[in-house]
């Protein structure tokens, strides 16, 4: 069975909207390298349809020339999650209809290495509540945005995490790998 | 003075209760005491770093009672940290005290933000916060904040008094120091500057960072 790896740019209150607040910071190529670890380690890709959307023209037409990151996410087998969207148009994807915890537990089961998720609010606030994430890999910025989307909203059951790896990159940003705890 | 804030922080942002069940149950909180499990020696060093730097402190009510009921026991002349909180400047923000007994202490009431800025204005050395959450909030809205000391543990206790509330202007921060501690926390030192969004361009056929 694979796990499920959450990756999001996150600010330090939380907001994990499009991320246009993180070019400013540039990349830290330890940062690159974290990234690597997370999907070379995954054999699928997880996304709400928002994010979907948004990677979709993104990643479609870029070259592993372009970015080295454009295989992964071009090649990779890609489950979408939406009751709206009836047929993906970006080679590799799937839509799976709407959130289903059975469903997604099922694509766990048949993943030999584990699921890829980015982005994705509402997804993975879904699947953080019913204990479907296995690893939080969280990519701390030093800015707060008072509006937006947060990673961890006021339904939430209370809930510690273990940390498992922590990085702090000269520009700033903080990597958290989180795990559930007990 | 400089105004520096010191934070306890769950990962969802919440300041509320970190040290027990009972110190802060307003609006329902249940999870006072989510600190308790990662205390530990790294923390330590980085809490007595806060007070060795003292020069006056500045507290919300709640904090103040809390803080006040704990270090006035302490009387042993070797605990620096005591020294300072018992007979350094203090002020605590109330509109209910009269009076406030625990050593050197002023009432501030009205206009807190008016007279923080004030105080800011006079000596040297830091004026620091502690906890204190509606306070913080005030300064952290109104951009008086010169530095932020957050010391985030992880753990998720959904709602609850946060630092970074809705209401406040999104702003950018340099990250002046961060380190781990063993049990799991991250401690990060921010200077606030505005904040700064960009976006992707095309230059020469190749996406880049505008």
């Amino acid at each position: 069975m694979g796990a499920i790896r959450v990756h999001e740019f996150i600010s330090l209150d939380s907001v994990i909207d499009t991320p246009s607040w993180t070019f400013p910071f540039g990349f830290d190529p330890r940062m690159g390298e974290a990234i690597g670890r997370i999907t070379t380690s995954s054999d699928g890709i997880l996304l709400g349809r928002t994010t979907y959307e948004m990677f979709e023209p993104a990643w479609s037409r870029r070259t592993a020339e372009e970015d080295p990151g454009a295989p992964f996410f071009n090649d990779t087998s890609k489950y979408v999650v939406s009751s709206t969207l009836t047929t993906a148009t970006w080679r590799n994807s799937e839509i799976i209809g709407g959130y289903d915890p059975k469903r997604i537990q099922q694509l766990k089961e048949e993943s030999a290495q584990g699921l890829y998720v980015s982005g994705s609010a509402t997804l993975v606030r879904a699947l953080i509540a019913d204990g479907l994430v296995d690893e939080l890999h969280l990519f701390v910025y030093p800015v707060t945005r008072s509006a937006g989307p947060r990673l961890f909203d006021e339904s939430l059951q209370p809930a510690t995490w273990n940390r498992a790896d922590a990085e702090l990159y000269d520009n700033g940003v903080t990597y958290l790998k989180l795990t559930p705890g007990s | 003075m400089k105004l520096v804030t010191h934070t306890f922080l769950t990962l969802d942002g919440v300041m509320q209760g970190p040290g027990g069940a009972e110190e802060d149950t307003s609006g329902g909180f249940g999870c006072g005491g989510w600190l308790v499990p990662f205390s530990d020696a790294d923390m330590g060093v980085i809490v007595e770093s806060w007070f060795a730097r003292t020069e006056a402190i500045l507290l919300g009510r709640n904090t103040y009672e809390t803080m006040r009921a704990y270090w006035s026991q302490v009387t042993d002349q070797a605990n620096s940290a005591a020294t300072r909180l018992n007979h350094g400047r203090k002020y605590v923000v109330s509109n209910t005290l009269t009076r406030a007994d625990w050593g050197d202490t002023t009432v501030l009431r009205g206009d807190v933000v008016g007279q923080v800025a004030d105080i800011k204005k006079g000596g040297r050395g830091e004026l620091q916060v502690h906890g204190s959450a509606r306070l913080a909030q005030a300064l952290h809205a109104a951009g008086l904040i010169d530095e932020y000391r957050l010391l985030t543990f992880p753990v998720t206790v959904g709602a609850g008094k946060a630092l970074f509330t809705d209401d406040a202007p999104p702003r950018g921060y340099d990250l002046l120091e961060s380190r781990t501690t063993r049990a799991g926390a991250v401690y990060q030192v921010l200077a606030p500057k505005a904040f700064e969004a960009g976006g992707l361009t095309v230059q020469d056929g190749r996406e880049a960072a505008r």
